[in-house]
């Protein structure tokens, strides 16, 4: 035991020595996280509207409700005037410099009303949306909330459009008998006079009454109810915090693993064999030093993610160490696996980082698992990184006692386990020594 | 009675074959002792088995079916290691320390109960010209100063056993010199060192005894001494150069040259020297020198290795 707190030793004087390894393991995972953290959940602060060009060239009420509408979407951040570079004039956008915008990329997308946006003779709402599709999860969004604008903020639209369509493709007579039967059908089941049925079809009531604050208007109620996680501070990175941290954990380990490489290289471990040390001090005071490294790792990223985002990591934070003590223990496993296995610094760099990324992507890291094929997420349970971010994701997102985890527990200190115990096997017969 | 500080008994080495490849013996039925207190070098050409040899012996790799004691225990017992001290050849010392940090790391490993570790890291230092240094990160020495540097973590735990591999490797010649006078300071100390060298002009000033290795197999096992010295051939001086008359007188000897003032003869026997000696001086030849032979390791070494080479 003292040997290996001796090597321990060694091996903490190498690692501080060793800055690059440093910045990689302590300070490059939080500045990721910080960024991508800005990204999908914020500081907790609002979070920052999409800018788009909005063009109002229509002089339809309807029109002028649409707008008012996007003005206040929570999404959307509607831009009305540009400045040029000339005149220093404030003016309105038009369609044409709206484009022209766009493709210049200082926009990623223009909303155009144009003057038949709704006409007399309108059965429908013409919207142009002029998008640059570089950034396509941007487009959709936008697209997204303007059809959440109209379908939420303008219901009554639907029911009025509808006989409108009516009239055009029925004509005549035909049309007024359809509006009046379904007036007669549904004043009977909805107990409301069939006058007041067609006065909610009427045109007048789209511009009087976009919202639709009637029977109609509510005809989906969707009742949705946030059932976990509701007391999470910052869902964005609660979410994604254990993912990213068990991507850097997994690299960082691999890093102070094969450290032993190095010390075959510079005759280091020659040396300590011919001392009274043995191969097995040298590789526990590595394993020792592997998990500790991991655990001192993922605590730093985690305290980073309470101290810039609010994450809540005190609430359960037995559970929690618990998570990072297995995942460390899988995590050297791996990368003494690696070590273990290749037959130079380079292959293993090589191994290690191919089959770490596909771990962080199929084990879900990245992104949720349930986006992938039914077959891969088969395939992703046989990932440490799957039931390492399940597991955080159980303890910081569910806030589960620890029965919610048994199972990743066990699962990670078994692979940590097995793993490092046939690594050393391995070693014994390997190239290393 | 004299004790060995190293007994090898038929150590046999021999590598797999890899993939299509042929299995290497490295080393062929190798037997020899190495007395406590003495400086032993061992010698070989490139590839002669000396490295897998000294792995051995530190218990770096093992053989089957052989017998190796070092300091009367089997090498398989680690704590033998504690009394045991290694420079390796090339060593590269974990940059991130200091020349002191090393040493305890070092004397720590080797669990050295000494209370007067800073006393003698300290003299140590000094002694290989090294306390300047002592705070400086490894990263900035010389390959002098780190040879230095192996020397004092090669003695640090006061081993009785001492490994060097090229110890004087990378030094200037007075540094060479410096470290000569220290193993040999070690040697009145009564430890035991082995030293595993292509040096040898070094080897043939310090060593008491070798080992020449060649091919897996040890061809010479004693002291340098009779070695380079030939028990046959007799190098008379005289006072004038040697003239027909007097070699006529001689015929019955076996001249092997003559040169300025000097005769070489190659006797049969000792009894051979008191005849050519009277021979002489009755033929007024005054004898001012009678030596026996002496080559240098180098010739030795050279024609031991050419004769084994097949």
């Amino acid at each position: 035991m003292k040997n290996v707190l001796i090597l321990l030793r060694k091996d903490v004087l190498r690692f501080v020595a060793d800055k690059p390894a440093l910045l990689l393991t302590f300070i490059l995972p939080p500045v990721l996280i910080l960024i991508f953290g800005l990204i999908f959940g914020g500081s907790g602060e609002p979070q920052s509207k999409i800018k788009i060009i909005f063009v109002n060239e229509s002089k339809s009420p309807l029109a002028l409700t649409l707008e008012e509408k996007l003005d206040s979407s929570d999404v959307l951040k509607p831009v009305k005037e540009f400045t040029p570079e000339e005149s220093k004039v404030p003016q309105r956008f038009d369609e044409e410099t709206a484009v022209r915008f766009v493709k210049e990329g200082k926009y990623s997308t223009a909303i155009v009303l144009p003057e038949d946006f709704y006409t007399d003779t309108s059965s429908a709402l013409r919207i142009k949306i002029f998008y640059d599709p570089k950034n396509a999860i941007e487009s959709s969004l936008i697209q997204g909330a303007i059809q959440k604008t109209i379908f939420t903020q303008m219901s009554s639209l639907f029911p009025a459009l509808m006989t409108k369509r009516a009239k055009k493709t029925l004509k005549g007579s035909k049309s007024v008998s359809f509006e009046n039967e379904m007036a007669e059908i549904i004043g009977k089941y909805f107990n409301v006079s069939k006058d007041t049925i067609v006065k909610y079809f009427s045109e007048e009531n789209i511009v009087k009454n976009p919202s639709g604050e009637n029977f109609i208007g509510n005809i989906i109620n969707i009742e949705s109810k946030q059932v976990v996680g509701e007391s999470v501070n910052n869902p964005g990175v609660t979410r994604m915090a254990g993912g990213w941290a068990s991507m850097f954990l997994l690299f960082s380990i691999v890093g102070a693993s094969l450290t032993l490489f190095e010390e075959k290289q510079e005759g280091s471990l020659k040396r300590l064999l011919c001392m009274p040390v043995t191969r097995s001090q040298i590789l526990w005071s590595k394993y020792v030093f592997s998990t500790t490294l991991g655990i001192v790792q993922l605590l730093t990223m985690f305290v980073f993610t309470w101290l810039f985002f609010g994450v809540d990591i005190f609430t359960n934070f037995g559970n929690l160490f618990i998570v990072i003590v297995v995942s460390s223990m899988a995590a050297v496993s791996f990368g003494m696996l690696i070590t273990s296995t290749v037959k130079s610094i380079q292959q293993a760099n090589g191994i290690a980082t191919i089959i770490i990324l596909i771990m962080s992507a199929i084990g879900g890291a990245w992104f949720p698992v349930s986006f992938l094929p039914g077959w891969m997420q088969t395939v992703a349970k046989f990932t440490i990184t799957y039931w390492s971010v399940d597991a955080f994701l159980q303890v910081l997102w569910r806030n589960v006692a620890f029965s919610g985890i048994a199972l990743h527990v066990l699962i990670l200190a078994s692979v940590g386990v097995v793993v490092t115990f046939y690594s050393v096997i391995r070693f014994r017969k390997g190239n290393i020594f | 009675m004299e004790k060995n500080a190293i007994e090898i008994e038929g150590l046999t080495k021999i590598y797999p074959a890899g993939l299509g490849g042929k299995e290497v013996k490295a080393l062929d039925d190798v037997s020899f002792a190495v007395p406590e207190g003495i400086i032993f070098s061992l010698l070989g050409p490139n590839g002669a088995g000396k490295t897998t040899l000294v792995k051995a012996l530190l218990g770096i790799v093992h053989a089957r079916f052989t017998k190796i004691n070092l300091l009367g225990e089997p090498v398989e017992n680690i704590k033998v290691k504690e009394r045991i001290g290694y420079l390796p050849e090339n060593h590269k010392f974990p940059p991130y320390l200091n020349g002191g940090q090393l040493l305890k790391f070092t004397a720590e490993l080797h669990n050295y109960k000494g209370d007067d570790f800073k006393e003698r890291s300290r003299f140590l230092l000094e002694k290989v010209k090294m306390s300047k240094w002592r705070k400086a990160k490894i990263k900035t020495y010389s390959k002098g100063m780190m040879q230095r540097l192996g020397l004092a973590q090669a003695v640090i735990h006061n081993p009785d056993l001492i490994f060097l591999d090229e110890p004087t490797d990378g030094v200037d010649p007075i540094g060479r010199k410096e470290i000569r006078d220290f193993l040999i300071s070690l040697k009145e100390e009564g430890k035991t060192i082995f030293i595993n060298s292509h040096l040898l002009s070094e080897v043939e000033m310090i060593s008491d005894s070798i080992a020449i290795l060649n091919k897996g197999k040890v061809v010479y096992s004693g002291s340098v001494e009779a070695l380079t010295t030939s028990k046959e051939v007799y190098e008379v001086e005289l006072n004038k150069n040697p003239d027909d008359y007097i070699l006529f007188k001689l015929r019955d000897f076996d001249v092997v040259e003559t040169k300025e003032k000097e005769i070489v003869f190659k006797i049969k026997n000792e009894e051979e020297i008191s005849k050519i000696v009277d021979i002489l001086r009755e033929n007024d030849f005054v004898i001012t020198g009678l030596n026996k032979r002496k080559s240098s390791l180098e010739e030795k070494f050279i024609s031991l290795v050419e004769r084994t080479k097949d």
